[in-house]
């Protein structure tokens, strides 16, 4: 077996005093998706934050494609192929869709052929229609698509969303699952967050339940699925109708 | 000349002064969006550039004007880059507030330079030959140098223009002023970035200042000028708004030449009147939005942390001893010959209070105003005019300067308590500078001269003590009226502490606090949050007012200087200086500032250098003030022992807000 992409070992973090990360472990395989659930705040954006360095970590590794990054800046960390699809999207308000493509465009690794913008925008099919619109008035629904492609654009080896179905209609809820799943299929990495267990599961080859800052249960996703038990523990959810 | 050429040519003068302002504004604003970066040495770069033209083009002669146009502005964008870089860049994540601070430090630091080096009088800076005809189009002669003006500027703020929407340059700029943040999550480095927009709206200014210094002349004094109107300029158009500078710049330089032509009483008031006209009825500016500006109000205000090391009961002593060497003050003074020290204290007690009432609403509920010197300076009107015109009762005189400053700042605190941050400080100063505007235009407030020999009874009806008369002698000392001013300023502001002391540590100052943590918190659970606010402006405002009222009385006179924004900008050194969110930290402030200020000058000619200089480290390294010494210091691994030893953890955490 090879080494995993991303490697988290005894990743302990936080604000100020407070520890939000009491020790996570947890490795994404090349080209696979790897989701991690749980209640709210038992750290998952945290994990997401800490990985990429906008939370410094006080102690616990962070090994991407077998390099140290747990003392890089975001900057860095994006730079070296780690892209992130951030909570509440983020997109930037004022600069038109084709610019919040372009701007993506410019971060991320610096010594790859990356895709070009009119290519990525045409592949979200209700961004191509409205690429001069302003990102503030975009739709939820929309302003997803664009964040995603936003990360994309950098040829990222290792995609990180957080929450991307929230706050979404289920329709436009199922066309985020679905182009997650089309992403990995094309061989991109994943590293999902998500509050929404059913597409967690479905999205899934692997999960990891967070609870209180530390990984309580991981396994190959059609196992959780099937464990009522730790559904019920951990989530508080039941898949049963 | 018909009046169609006069008003085309008034309009004409408008347009140029309204491009050099753009010029300026653009920098200004654009720094602002992109670092919420407060910068008040904008003017002084503006006169650097200035300066540099002058000193460049100077011995070139003919086409130096034009090498100086180019090179001189280099200089001043290399100049902002390395400021930027220095000590703008330690500050990112603090309140904007600290970057006032510091960038007051840089104020004096550069105008002195200049003044050092240029001298201080204004100097002729000629236009170039070419240039410096008249040139008849549309059917009137005009300067063909105004004309050049006006292209300059067009093409500049048309260049700047195309460099925001058009560049990556201006794309990553536009996106880091929106969301910095997530701008470094995409593997950008934002940094960069910052120093060259630093740099390129310092260069814009400079090219401001050799436009108007060909115009006007250089001299020391331009960029203070400048840069009150700039900053008006700014909120007008909106903060952060490329657009707002240039439609704020035009617009303010027309309303400006128009009014001074055709309605003079309003030059210089229009402006102010304008502004606040525009931000109460909204608070964005004219092409302001509420993109970014929710992003304004991040970064922590430092209070001072004076509490732990020295425990209450020592602190109390040290008041008490303080009160007591106080009162001697007078007795020493006299024995020694040294009666010039009461003077110099005399000035500290009416700073202390000044700096006291500002941190009251600064400190304790996060209100940034940057115009207190209003309360002040109406404070001491009031209060000459009342002994003038009223009674000579000192009484008499400072209840009504309280009365007129709190009714005052319940006005203004009506007006700008809603709006929040950087634009409660924009309209606070606004307000200060149509006090200060206004007081030239009238004669009872005697213009330009002020008010002056006025006299002063301290007592009511016939009852009291008249200074000029009263003199008992006691064996070596002799008890005059200097000295019952001395110790009636001692009570009022030993006074004054305390009332402030109660008024925290009531509930009042406790949902003060409250708000300033977060203001959210304190409305969820219930408090009217701008009802506590404008209470605390008041209160705040009533205090300042009896500073400038004290000093007035104890002086004899009052004049326009009173409302200069100088003062505001000392103020709020003296209080951060000495730890605000502390009552006595200020207070020691203004006692150190104003001491430092009197010792440097009487030596140094280069003392406006130092201070600033020392101003500018002290926001970078000590930004919670002078009481938080002796925490920083117990806290240090080797000296830290030393102190430690009587401290109790638990008073730490009781302490820290007294």
């Amino acid at each position: 077996m090879t080494d995993p992409l991303l490697s988290v070992r005894d990743l302990v973090s936080g604000y100020g005093s407070t520890r939000v990360l009491q020790g996570v472990n947890l490795d994404v395989d090349k080209g696979s998706v790897v989701t991690l659930i749980g209640r709210n705040g038992v750290g998952k954006t945290t994990t997401l934050r800490s990985i990429l360095g906008s939370v410094k970590p006080t102690s616990g590794t962070v090994t991407f494609d077998g390099n140290d990054i747990t003392e890089l800046s975001p900057e860095k960390t994006a730079q070296a192929g780690i892209a992130l699809v951030p909570e509440e999207r983020r997109v930037f308000p004022g600069l038109t869709v084709r610019e919040n493509v372009e701007i993506g465009r410019i971060g991320g690794r610096r010594d790859i052929e990356k895709p070009s913008v009119d290519e990525i925008i045409d592949e979200f099919e209700n961004l191509a229609r409205h690429h001069e619109s302003r990102g503030a008035n975009l739709s939820g629904g929309e302003q997803q698509m664009l964040a995603i492609a936003r990360a994309l654009v950098s040829a990222p080896d290792l995609l990180m969303l957080d929450e991307p179905t929230e706050g979404l209609a289920p329709s436009i809820v199922k066309q985020v699952q679905r182009k997650i799943t089309e992403l990995n299929d094309e061989g991109v990495t994943i590293l999902l967050v998500e509050q929404n267990v059913q597409v967690a599961l479905d999205a899934a080859d692997y999960v990891y339940i967070l609870d209180k800052g530390q990984v309580v249960h991981e396994g190959p996703a059609d196992e959780v699925a099937e464990s009522e038990e730790v559904l019920d523990r951990y989530l508080g959810v039941s898949l049963a109708e | 000349m018909s009046v169609a050429t006069a008003v085309a040519e008034q309009v004409l003068n408008g347009l140029v002064v309204g491009m050099v302002y753009v010029l300026l504004a653009a920098g200004l604003s654009i720094i602002f969006g992109v670092m919420d970066v407060i910068n008040f040495a904008h003017g002084e770069l503006f006169a650097l550039g200035a300066y540099f033209a002058f000193a460049i083009a100077g011995p070139l002669g003919g086409a130096g004007f034009w090498v100086a146009l180019v090179v001189a502005p280099l200089l001043v964008g290399v100049i902002g880059m390395a400021i930027e870089r220095l000590t703008v860049k330690r500050l990112y994540g603090r309140d904007p507030l600290y970057h006032i601070l510091l960038t007051f430090g840089l104020v004096l630091i550069i105008n002195d330079l200049i003044t050092s080096v240029w001298g201080k009088s204004a100097q002729p800076f000629p236009i170039p030959a070419a240039l410096d005809q008249p040139i008849a189009l549309f059917g009137f002669t005009y300067s063909m140098y105004n004309y050049a003006i006006i292209v300059i500027g067009s093409v500049l703020a048309l260049g700047t223009w195309l460099l925001l929407s058009r560049t990556q340059f201006g794309m990553i700029i536009r996106a880091g002023s929106e969301d910095r943040e997530m701008v470094r999550n995409l593997g950008i480095n934002i940094d960069r970035y910052y120093t060259l927009t630093f740099g390129f709206g310092a260069a814009l200014a400079g090219v401001a200042g050799i436009v108007l210094g060909a115009f006007q002349n250089v001299s020391p004094t331009m960029g203070n000028a400048v840069i009150i109107p700039a900053f008006v300029i700014v909120v007008l158009g909106g903060l952060g708004s490329f657009r707002g500078a240039v439609a704020g710049g035009l617009f303010v330089g027309l309303v400006q030449t128009l009014a001074r032509t055709y309605t003079p009483f309003l030059e210089g008031l229009i402006v102010f009147l304008l502004m606040i006209v525009v931000l109460v009825v909204k608070p964005t500016g004219l092409f302001g939005t509420s993109i970014g500006a929710g992003e304004h109000h991040d970064g922590a205000l430092l209070h001072g942390a004076g509490g732990g090391v020295l425990s209450s009961e020592t602190r109390a002593k040290l008041g008490y001893a303080a009160v007591g060497v106080l009162v001697l003050v007078p007795f020493l003074a006299e024995l020694t010959g040294v009666t010039y020290s009461v003077t110099l204290l005399e000035d500290i007690l009416i700073w202390a209070l000044f700096a006291l009432s500002l941190d009251l609403v600064l400190g304790y509920a996060g209100l940034v105003s940057l115009g207190h010197t209003l309360f002040y300076g109406v404070g001491a009107y009031a209060s000459v005019l009342t002994l003038i015109h009223i009674s000579p009762s000192v009484f008499v005189a400072l209840v009504v300067a309280v009365v007129v400053c709190a009714a005052i700042a319940w006005f203004v605190g009506y007006l700008s308590i809603r709006v929040s941050g950087v634009f409660f400080a924009m309209i606070t100063l606004g307000f200060a500078e149509l006090f200060y505007n206004a007081v030239f235009k009238f004669d009872f407030t005697g213009g330009s001269d002020g008010l002056f020999g006025v006299d002063v009874f301290y007592g009511l009806a016939g009852l009291g003590i008249d200074p000029g008369e009263f003199e008992i002698p006691l064996g070596l000392f002799v008890f005059d009226g200097g000295i019952v001013q001395y110790y009636f300023l001692l009570a009022m502001v030993v006074g004054s502490y305390l009332l402030a002391r109660r008024l925290i540590r009531a509930p009042f100052g406790s949902v003060l606090q409250a708000i300033r943590e977060s203001e959210d918190r304190a409305s969820f659970i219930g408090y009217d949050v701008t009802a506590y606010k404008r209470r605390a402006f008041v209160v705040s405002g009533g205090l300042a007012g009896l500073a400038g009222g004290l000093f007035a009385a104890n002086n004899g006179y009052v004049a326009p200087s009173f409302l200069h924004w100088i003062n505001s900008g000392e103020v709020i050194v003296m209080t951060v200086l000495g730890g605000m969110g502390t009552l006595y930290g200020p207070m020691i402030g203004a006692g150190v500032f104003v001491a430092a200020e009197d010792i440097l000058s009487s030596y140094i000619d280069q003392w406006q250098l130092v201070i600033g200089v020392l101003f500018v480290l002290f926001v970078i390294f000590v930004p919670r003030g002078l009481v938080s010494l002796p925490r920083t210091v117990a806290d240090h691994p080797t000296f830290g022992s030393v102190v430690r030893d009587q401290t109790s953890v638990t008073e730490t955490e009781v302490e820290q807000h007294d």
